[in-house]
């Protein structure tokens, strides 16, 4: 633990790193880049799971990273990156425009670090939660899975829908070893091939929905039914 | 709950999930060679895991709680109940798919890959809610949920139509996001529970039930909130059901019957284990849980009545109906848990009946689903006919019928906890859900 506290810094700048590429991920509209900026931000989640396993001597995390390493950013950006080839490169037009939509975004993210920053014992109320970098990581934990939540609510793109989906995942991983590192091996696979398989089924199924009504508009889908 | 039981290590709970799963893959996998390693073996697999849900329901019936793999699966009564249900009513309707599946697909559809397919994605479908219903470690129970996602998905756009494609699409979002939310649910209390417990206790449920009254209100409130979202979407409770209606009317009407009779069992199954923990501790949970699924329940028959599509019509009865389910589980008392699970069983037998029916006269009509053209179906099918009218009946909690004595139980179990109000609200519904189902299957 003392040694995490000294190189609090260092974890706190990963995790920086990391919610500027989520918010690359979210904004970028063109999608190929949007996918580049996703898999950058599943490597800079195994950049933080490495550096928290050396510095907390916990060997299980190691695994973590490296199970999170092939699937988040191999596995994944590969699915996406081959299935978006057939599909429009543009995003289409989300519900909110590109200057607003940086905007609320912009202030969401504060709102939503600075309140889980102050009051991370609400969720959490053990000691180790309350230290550096831990505290910080959690916030920004919270941070991206509402970014993430806010990309559902607002697109209307199935990929960046995909994206949306993902950054929660993300975000609900980096607590899981911010709260607690020790989760056994089969459900670390379980839980990545989770993943991975709904995010190949959710292709699949949009590039059957695109071969068909020659759109990725899911604002359209829920139009056509009625 | 289970504390003055008997945990025996016993190979029945490995055998419950592996049974199925392995079926499952081979039919996946070698399926498209030849017949006999597509219907014949999915029907065989689960006919014999229909024979060890019965087994391990017998062992739980005698008071003994069984373990397997070390401690990571557990089967008390309310696992074995649920596999018991999952395994016969899954076998049951692969049989029912024999004649009713390929008479509404197209031409091009019909190939050995496509049926190796939907008997292999049932079988590990049942393998999977297996696992959910053995597993004890919390997060093997919201992987294992998933994974039933999975596995219905592609069933649910089997045709591989505009509206099936555009259903299986929701379904799969809209839980996955809810399961996400679920899991983050699993993360706090297992964060809260390892202040108390040594390292991987805090993962497993009955550890966890141990100490629920020691762990902090606040985050246990905010795991509860989660876990109704999460599983309540997976359940199709109310206002997490936006899925629900679409996947059940577009799924081919075998499926739809697995769907309404298993599928969202499953996540009442994860609502139970999980909820049932923390209520009996923490009454805003009860009192959040009962408002939910009151409004469930009332808004889910008004929208059914609303409903020109018979199969539409029994999805949002299906809404309406896991309420009562929800309701009962989230009181946490022992009526309440009885009338639910009671509820569990007969919702899945007449739901699936109905189901059935329909899918049935969309077999002899050729697809009509629409209840004001299916005017004189009583003279052209009289069987049919009077199938729906019982299942009907029973659904509207007629006195004699299943659905009565589940429904009674429930309204006691509610007023028996002093929400009387609750009772009161769900007597109106089902008088109401008499209305739309009989003069549906009477016109």
């Amino acid at each position: 633990m003392e040694k995490l506290i000294a190189e609090s810094n260092l974890v706190i700048s990963l995790m920086v790193m990391h919610l500027i590429a989520s918010l690359a991920a979210v904004e970028l509209r063109h999608l190929r880049s949007a996918i580049v900026a996703l898999m950058i931000q599943s490597a800079l989640l195994v950049a933080i799971f490495v550096v928290l396993a050396y510095l907390t001597a916990n060997a299980s995390l190691y695994q973590w990273a490296l199970v999170s390493a092939i699937t988040k950013v191999v596995v994944i950006p590969f699915l996406l990156w081959r299935y978006s080839a057939r599909l429009p490169q543009r995003e289409l037009r989300p519900l909110v425009s590109f200057p607003v939509s940086v905007t609320l975004l912009g202030i969401a993210v504060v709102v939503v670090y600075r309140f889980m920053h102050a009051h991370v014992d609400f969720v959490a109320p053990t000691p180790e939660a309350m230290v550096e970098p831990v505290r910080s990581s959690l916030a920004i934990a919270f941070t991206v899975i509402a970014m993430g939540l806010y990309v559902l609510v607002v697109r209307r793109d199935a990929i960046k829908l995909i994206v949306g989906l993902i950054l929660m995942e993300n975000g609900v991983h980096l607590t899981l070893v911010g709260l607690a590192p020790t989760l056994p091996e089969t459900t670390l696979l379980g839980v990545t091939t989770n993943v991975v398989i709904l995010v190949w089924l959710v292709l699949y199924l949009t590039a059957g929905v695109y071969r068909l009504l020659g759109t990725t508009d899911v604002t359209e889908l829920s139009r056509l039914r009625r | 709950m289970t504390n003055d039981m008997t945990a025996v290590g016993s190979l029945l709970p490995v055998l419950v999930f592996v049974v199925p799963t392995v079926t499952g893959l081979l039919v996946l996998a070698a399926g498209r060679s030849s017949r006999l390693l597509r219907e014949p073996l999915a029907f065989t697999g689960l006919a014999v895991t229909a024979v060890i849900a019965m087994l391990s329901a017998q062992e739980t019936l005698a008071g003994r709680v069984l373990t397997g793999w070390g401690s990571l699966l557990r089967m008390d009564g309310l696992s074995s109940l649920m596999v018991l249900i999952g395994s016969c009513m899954a076998a049951l309707i692969l049989f029912y798919s024999l004649r009713c599946l390929p008479q509404q697909m197209s031409e091009e559809q019909r190939t050995p890959a496509k049926f190796s397919l939907y008997y292999g994605l049932v079988a590990l479908f049942v393998g999977m809610l297996n696992l959910t219903c053995a597993a004890n470690n919390m997060v093997m129970l919201y992987i294992s949920v998933e994974a039933t996602t999975l596995a219905t998905a592609l069933l649910v756009v089997f045709y591989w139509r505009r509206e099936s494609l555009e259903a299986g699409y929701k379904y799969l979002i809209l839980v996955a996001v809810g399961l996400t939310c679920a899991l983050f649910g699993c993360v706090l209390l297992y964060a809260a529970g390892l202040a108390l417990l040594p390292g991987r206790e805090a993962l497993m449920l009955s550890s966890l039930g141990r100490i629920a009254d020691k762990l902090p209100t606040n985050v246990v409130l905010l795991a509860a909130a989660f876990f109704i979202a999460g599983f309540g979407t997976k359940a199709g409770l109310m206002p997490f059901h936006a899925w629900l209606p679409d996947a059940h009317a577009e799924a081919p009407a075998p499926i739809s019957a697995l769907l309404s009779g298993v599928v969202i069992k499953v996540g009442a199954y994860a609502l139970a284990r999980t909820i049932t923990v923390l209520a009996p501790y923490y009454h805003p949970i009860v009192a959040f849980v009962a408002i939910l699924a009151s409004a469930g329940m009332l808004l889910g028959i008004l929208l059914a009545w609303a409903q020109d599509d018979l199969k539409r019509l029994l999805a949002y009865s299906s809404v309406s109906q896991m309420g009562y389910i929800v309701e009962g589980l989230g009181l946490g008392t022992h009526l309440g848990l009885y009338g639910g699970l009671f509820h569990v069983m007969n919702h899945a037998l007449f739901k699936a009946l109905l189901f059935m029916c329909v899918g049935a006269i969309i077999y002899s009509t050729g697809g009509v689903r629409s209840i004001s053209k299916l005017g004189g179906l009583g003279r052209k099918m009289p069987i049919t006919a009077a199938c729906f009218i019982i299942g009907a009946l029973a659904i509207g909690g007629v006195p004699l019928l299943n659905g009565f004595m589940s429904k009674l139980t429930l309204f006691l179990a509610a007023a028996e906890q002093r929400l009387l109000w609750a009772a009161i609200i769900g007597m109106i519904t089902s008088i109401l859900t008499r209305f739309p189902q009989t003069t549906g299957s009477l016109s």
